[in-house]
């Protein structure tokens, strides 16, 4: 045993010593980082809904890949009377270099899309990153039909790029980046939707279901649903 | 096959960093084994010692700048150097973030120095690196969260960045407390001098701008493949001959003046 600590007190010392001083920082600094994610995706969501005078949470059940339970926060932009302008969620999956997380806008129907937002995304430069960069690939989006699945399709040019139709032109010289993101969303939607539709029947969007969505970001989402836009 | 040895700082020229031409594979030479006594038989007043070792400590400090920088000279770090250099904003970031963990590392190493054994050393120079990496990455997320976006794995990657265990095993594990900050200090700015050199070329070249502020004019096409990993490897290439040029240069020229 006395061996054992001569040969090795350094290593335990260390491992305690630094763990708490790994400790203490991560304490410190984690609610600012929670912040910092939370007001990222309150950006996005106001920029897909930028009528939304409030915005809420909620959480939906769903069933992800090989059967695992996933719960999804789904943001409900809300008018002046209370009224629903619009739903908003996370969708995210493999891009060409990394992961594409985006946050997928739809109307208050659930008929059309009303845009996507990247919040993240580390695809190639000067080619896929035009997904975060360029609005032209993303504006394709705003009206999109919701209730069928987007198609990617290779275009002359961007002058081509339409809102409103199934058709996504891709980016030049990013087709894999396009097509990533544009199966996210489809994937995501296809998902969501009939849950959300059957949600706002029973509940209304905003209503009675509507209750703190992240356990780590429950702390914050009473500034989310506050109204003051000023000090963000 | 042929070595080329290349002293570094912290170490005599028996005990410098001994590169096999042709793989490029590297590793540090033992320390000479008559160092350690010849300081405790110094003759020279203590007074006068110590005003030595501020020397020698500034000396590490202006050798990593540039006679030793670790990627021009020492080509070490080379991932970092090639993965975060298409603009200049992460690559100052980067650079920061390695002169923190430098300065921490080397500290820490040096404080531990008289209790390191040999099985224990690299165990020990890891965790340590690996702490100040972790605390740097969650400052970065905490208060510049869109730069630590852009550089992603990168941060992290500094863990196994091979200037922080190069400067910890040649000069930290042997030098005191000054020594080893200003060590880092010096091996962390060449660092980051070298990446926003690189980053400056490539950024103007790719956008027409240095840091996002446009500096070329309107007309410019911009040189998209400067954004790419190849614009990387030909520009740190370029500039690895222009400094090998200037100084065989200088060699020769000395030489001829002799």
């Amino acid at each position: 045993m006395r061996e054992f600590f001569k040969a090795s007190w350094l290593v335990l010392a260390s491992s305690i010593g630094f763990g708490l001083l790994l400790a203490f920082t991560y304490a410190t600094w984690q609610p600012r980082i929670l912040m910092n994610q939370r007001l990222a995706i309150e950006r996005g969501v106001r920029e897909i809904l930028p009528e939304a005078s409030e915005i809420r949470a909620d959480t939906l059940s769903l069933s992800g890949s090989e059967g695992q339970p996933e719960e999804l926060v789904v943001y409900h932009g809300l008018g002046p009377e209370g009224a629903p302008v619009g739903h908003a969620y996370i969708a995210a999956g493999t891009g060409f270099q990394d992961r594409i997380q985006l946050l997928v806008g739809l109307d208050r129907n659930l008929s059309r899309y009303r845009g996507i937002v990247v919040l993240s995304a580390a695809e190639t430069p000067g080619f896929g990153d035009a997904l975060r960069d360029s609005t032209i690939f993303r504006g394709q989006f705003i009206g999109a039909p919701a209730d069928t699945s987007l198609v990617v399709v290779k275009g002359p040019d961007s002058d081509r790029a339409k809102t409103g139709d199934r058709e996504i032109i891709s980016i030049t010289g990013a087709t894999i980046t396009s097509e990533s993101a544009t199966g996210i969303v489809n994937r995501r939607t296809k998902q969501v939707r009939p849950l959300l539709m059957q949600r706002l029947r029973t509940e209304g969007a905003g209503g009675g279901g509507t209750r703190d969505a992240h356990p780590d970001t429950s702390a914050s989402n009473a500034a989310f649903t506050g109204a003051g836009k000023e000090g963000r | 096959m042929s070595t080329v040895s290349r002293s570094m700082p912290g170490r005599g020229a028996d005990a410098g960093f001994v590169q096999t031409a042709g793989t490029g594979e590297g590793r540090f030479a033992e320390p000479a084994a008559a160092s350690a006594p010849e300081v405790a038989a110094d003759p020279v007043p203590a007074a006068v010692s110590a005003i030595a070792g501020q020397s020698e400590a500034f000396g590490l400090l202006i050798r990593g700048l540039w006679a030793e920088n670790p990627v021009f000279r020492g080509l070490l770090g080379m991932c970092p150097t090639l993965a975060v250099t298409a603009a200049v904003q992460p690559a100052l970031t980067m650079g920061l973030s390695v002169v923190f963990v430098l300065i921490c590392s080397n500290l820490m190493v040096s404080l531990m120095r008289n209790a390191l054994t040999p099985h224990l050393r690299i165990l020990m120079f890891t965790l340590t690196i690996a702490i100040f990496v972790t605390i740097a990455d969650l400052f970065l997320r905490a208060y510049v969260p869109d730069m630590s976006a852009v550089l992603g794995p990168y941060v992290p990657l500094i863990i196994v960045n091979c200037i922080i265990i190069a400067r910890a095993e040649a000069c930290a594990s042997k030098k005191g407390l000054f020594a080893s900050a200003l060590d880092g200090l010096g091996s962390g700015l060449g660092f980051t001098i070298a990446v926003i050199l690189l980053a400056t070329i490539r950024e103007i070249l790719a956008d027409g701008s240095w840091f996002g502020v446009r500096v070329l004019p309107s007309w410019w096409v911009p040189w998209t493949a400067m954004k790419l990993p190849v614009g990387a490897f030909f520009t740190l290439g370029f500039m690895l001959a222009t400094i090998i040029w200037w100084n065989s240069r200088k060699r020769a020229r000395a030489a001829a003046s002799a």
